[in-house]
């Protein structure tokens, strides 16, 4: 396409590329719109971003604000930047010392300084939302951590009220979610009560809102949860647990309930159908997706992806890994 | 001018006055532009306030090549883009607040995550002098003042 330069002979020699030397720090940029400034800084890594409150108070309170922390979420999740994994370190003196680890810089890891430490000892990590990540301690002592501001949340105490016929014990979960309508983190907590031989079981679930910061009773959980897979599966508004559908079989067939944390219901979420019966079953999440990974033994692994949440045609399997041990 | 003018073809008229020739799909990469086009009340010249000659070529050099190289592979409108945002420090700043007013959002895009990665690892003094403008006489009275203040004798 033809563009017209009227002046071309005078408008030549204006902006030729910078001379090695003018680099951006000799000078002073006139200063920018404050759009502008938060554009910039929503693409700043946490670290440099939390030096940069102390540049003067407005940087300090546009940092902090709300606003700005969503957008600086929002952009991450979208550029996939800021990703970091959190493994537990073994062979370490402090028991269940965690460990942060880039997803740039996949060779390094950084021990994290969390929140329960020595009086009260890390017991469970369950699941994370948005980088806050879930921890308990003594079963009802819940705290909400963000390793990236070292910031953490104790959760009010919400005792365990256990029914007369069920004294003998219980099991309780967590699980940490986000309810985009109402805009507020919320903490599920499913305590299960079992009686002799898992045949008798009962549940209390309640719910913590940020907002309210109080920790409310709902609808009983009504399937037994397995309890060697008992981290709640965040995908979109939902919680996701595994159950055993038959209960008085140890190995029975599994299902996955949804808990709706908007709407506050559940719902049984379709699995892939497969012919073979002979696997362990575990889910996971994947890009955002529920998937499944059917485990034959001594044979392999089928790793199956749920492209469109809540579709069962939308089953797809991705990937077959043969002579896959895992335990 | 505008009876040769082809069709779908847009002028815009910098802030110093010099006109140029362009696309309208080039142009409506600026949604101030495309909103003022679909408004239908942009009459063949498009004038561009606050934008002068050679910002404004730099811009619609920025959206021509957004535009053709839809097909092409995302990895070499990367490096254009780099390459492109990679200037002194007086045309970064006019390209910006350009972008910011026509609302630009590609051009935007990419000159503030380039100056998110200049800014990356400096200091917060070296921000304070960029951005804020505190000149250096400014910091030297302050930090000697403080200096003062610190080295008091306080018997």
């Amino acid at each position: 396409m033809e563009m017209s330069w009227p002046g071309t002979s005078e408008c030549d020699s204006h902006y030729i590329s910078p001379s090695p030397s003018q680099t951006l720090m000799e000078q002073a940029l006139p200063e920018l719109p404050p759009e502008v400034i938060s554009e910039i800084l929503s693409r700043l890594p946490v670290k440099p971003l939390l030096q940069f409150r102390c540049v003067s108070k407005p940087w300090c309170s546009l940092i902090d604000s709300p606003t700005f922390i969503k957008m600086h979420l929002h952009r991450s999740i979208q550029s996939r930047s800021n990703l970091s994994l959190i493994v537990t370190k073994l062979n370490s003196n402090i028991p269940n010392l965690l460990c942060s680890v880039h997803f740039d810089k996949l060779d390094i890891a950084f021990e994290l300084y969390q929140p329960l430490t020595f009086e009260k000892r890390l017991d469970q990590v369950w699941n994370s939302c948005n980088g806050l990540l879930c921890l308990s301690f003594r079963d009802v002592e819940v705290v909400l951590w963000n390793p990236s501001t070292r910031k953490y949340l104790d959760l009010p105490l919400s005792p365990v009220e256990i029914p007369v016929a069920f004294c003998r014990m219980f099991v309780v979960f967590h699980g940490v979610g986000y309810d985009s309508v109402s805009d507020d983190y919320k903490v599920m907590r499913i305590t299960q009560f079992n009686g002799g031989g898992f045949v008798h079981f009962e549940s209390e679930v309640r719910v913590y809102s940020l907002k309210s910061d109080y920790w409310r009773k709902v609808g009983d959980f009504p399937h037994h949860l397995k309890l060697d897979q008992c981290t709640g599966l965040l995908v979109g508004r939902a919680l996701h647990w595994s159950v055993n559908t038959k209960p008085m079989l140890v190995d029975g067939p599994r299902a996955l309930i949804a808990f709706d944390l908007v709407s506050e219901e559940y719902r049984m979420v379709p699995l892939p159908e497969c012919g073979a019966v002979d696997f362990h079953l575990k889910f996971a999440v994947l890009d955002g997706c529920l998937c499944v990974l059917h485990h034959y033994h001594k044979k392999g692994i089928d790793l199956w992806v749920m492209k469109e949440y809540g579709v069962k045609e939308s089953w797809t399997k991705l990937i077959y890994i043969e002579n896959f041990e895992c335990n | 001018m505008s009876s040769s003018l082809e069709k779908n073809m847009l002028i815009l008229r910098s802030s110093d006055g010099e006109e140029f020739i362009v696309p309208e799909v080039v142009a409506v990469m600026s949604k101030a532009i495309k909103n003022m086009v679909e408004d239908e009340c942009a009459s063949n010249t498009i004038p561009v306030p606050n934008v002068d000659a050679n910002i404004l070529a730099m811009v619609i050099e920025f959206c021509k090549k957004h535009d053709e190289s839809e097909a092409e592979a995302a990895s070499d409108l990367k490096t254009f883009d780099s390459e492109f945002v990679n200037r002194g420090q007086e045309a970064l700043y006019d390209l910006i607040t350009a972008a910011n007013f026509r609302d630009v959002k590609e051009l935007l895009d990419a000159l503030c995550q380039n100056v998110a990665e200049m800014i990356k690892g400096k200091s917060v003094h070296h921000i304070r002098i960029q951005f804020l403008g505190y000149q250096l006489f400014e910091i030297l009275t302050s930090n000697f003042i403080w200096n003062i203040w610190c080295d008091r004798d306080f018997d």
